[in-house]
């Protein structure tokens, strides 16, 4: 492609990306270039007292309530109240609309302004917005798994927050209790990898495994050791490579690994703990 | 409805992200979400919804608003991603990254694997209006996009919700 077959194709990839669709009011203006969401940049133009009025029918304010970014001292809104003043745009908070009036003969800069600006706020919007609060944790997955043991009705016969003798180390265990039926210990480790540094909250899982697993200990007492975590695979790379260290090395060193945010993991893990919690077992 | 499976919509190079159709399959509930009143700048209507999956332990946030030529649109996040996102009384038709064209007025945008849903092109599935659902105001667009993702709204007070 030499420089001037370059430049008609950036130029039609321009001119044919804008198009104009005729609304009730006026009209609807369609640029090529898209928000964050992939959605191309509109605004709206219609008459009033003989002066073209521009507007962003409300794309921005959108923008800013859908990533968090409306209220008063948001960084979001912010950027976009300094913009809009410096270009002396009208900026309506009762209806959520920008808007600039423009003369029909010689304000074209303005509307070109207009759409620099609507674009470039639509632009930098996702880079600017706070992720949200990640309400995944380990006192929601605790909180569940409490919930559920505590439906059972069984008080006394689950030790809650207790502490586990390994070879080496005294660690401390989220649930246990004992099965008569062949005399085994069932340990319960609460792994949430919603947390801050999933990949500790892995080491510590396997290093705790090994430890209240090691074969000498099991000679002496029996013990099953259920680790449950909730990593349910849109979380990041660290949650993810966490939950995969957490599968990897049950098998090797001998527990049972549940992730919560499976349904099909979390019906097994809860229907092994009924049974082994019916009145005939215990 | 409780789920819309969108995977025959997408081409055979592709495919769904499992992850998120199992958390959208799961039952949900809505419930209002409570404001603060400082000089927002918001579109006139709008709506947020806390949607708790249970079984994922989860919040997803769900919100509606109108532009003003009469738009809707809806977005489902959960604490990582958008995972669905509705628009409703569009006038254009929606071009699938597969040459399948959805036509107006209500569609909703799912991510796959190769189009998650932050580009110029994603997948949508078409949402057709129902005997009692049509999908051409607040609420019912509302009830429509809710019906697709299994989400239950009778904890929400629907008659309080502002209408434009």
């Amino acid at each position: 492609m030499d420089t001037e077959q370059l430049a008609n194709y950036v130029k039609s990839a321009i001119t044919e990306g804008i198009s104009v669709v005729t609304i009730d009011t006026g009209f609807l203006i369609r640029f090529p270039f898209n928000n964050y969401k992939g959605e191309p940049v509109e605004i709206s133009v219609h008459t009033n007292n003989g002066n073209l009025v521009i507007d962003d029918i409300g794309l921005i304010s959108g923008l800013l309530f859908e990533l968090g970014e409306h209220g008063e001292d948001a960084l979001g809104h912010l950027i976009t109240r300094r913009l809009t003043e410096s270009y002396r745009f009208n900026m309506n908070y009762n209806d959520g609309i920008i808007s600039q009036e423009v003369s029909v003969s010689k304000d074209v800069e303005k509307l070109l302004d207009f759409v620099q600006v609507i674009t470039s706020i639509g632009t930098v919007l996702p880079f600017v917005s706070k992720p949200r609060k990640r309400i995944e944790g380990r006192k929601k997955l605790g909180a569940q798994l409490a919930r559920e043991i505590a439906q059972l009705r069984l008080p006394l016969v689950v030790e809650k927050s207790t502490k586990v003798e390994g070879k080496h180390e005294i660690w401390d265990i989220d649930y246990k209790y004992h099965r008569k039926e062949d005399s085994l210990d069932i340990l319960i480790l609460v792994a949430d990898l919603g947390l801050k540094e999933p990949k500790e909250r892995a080491a510590h899982t396997v290093t705790l495994a090994s430890d209240v697993l090691d074969t000498d200990l099991l000679r002496k007492s029996r013990r099953e050791l259920r680790v449950v975590y909730s990593a349910n695979g849109n979380g990041n790379d660290a949650t993810r490579r966490a939950a995969d260290i957490i599968e990897d090395y049950q098998r090797r060193i001998g527990y049972k690994a549940f992730n919560y945010a499976n349904p099909q993991a979390k019906s097994s893990f809860t229907n092994l703990t009924i049974q082994d919690l019916s009145p005939m077992k215990l | 409805m409780g789920y819309y499976d969108p995977a025959p919509w997408v081409d055979s190079s592709d495919s769904l992200i499992e992850t998120i159709e199992a958390e959208l399959k799961a039952d949900k509930v809505a419930v209002s979400k409570t404001r603060s009143k400082s000089r927002a700048y918001l579109p006139p209507n709008t709506l947020e919804l806390d949607v708790n999956a249970k079984e994922y332990g989860q919040t997803l946030r769900l919100t509606e608003w109108a532009d003003s030529i009469g738009r809707f649109h809806l977005g489902l996040e959960n604490p990582t991603t958008t995972v669905r996102r509705g628009h409703f009384q569009g006038r254009d038709y929606h071009h699938n990254p597969n040459g399948v064209n959805i036509p107006p007025p209500h569609h909703i945008h799912f991510p796959t694997m190769k189009y998650p849903l932050n580009q110029r092109q994603t997948y949508a599935h078409p949402v057709r209006p129902t005997a009692d659902r049509s999908g051409a105001d607040y609420i019912s667009a509302l009830q429509l996009f809710c019906d697709h993702n299994n989400i239950t709204l009778n904890k929400v007070s629907l008659p309080l919700i502002r209408r434009p």
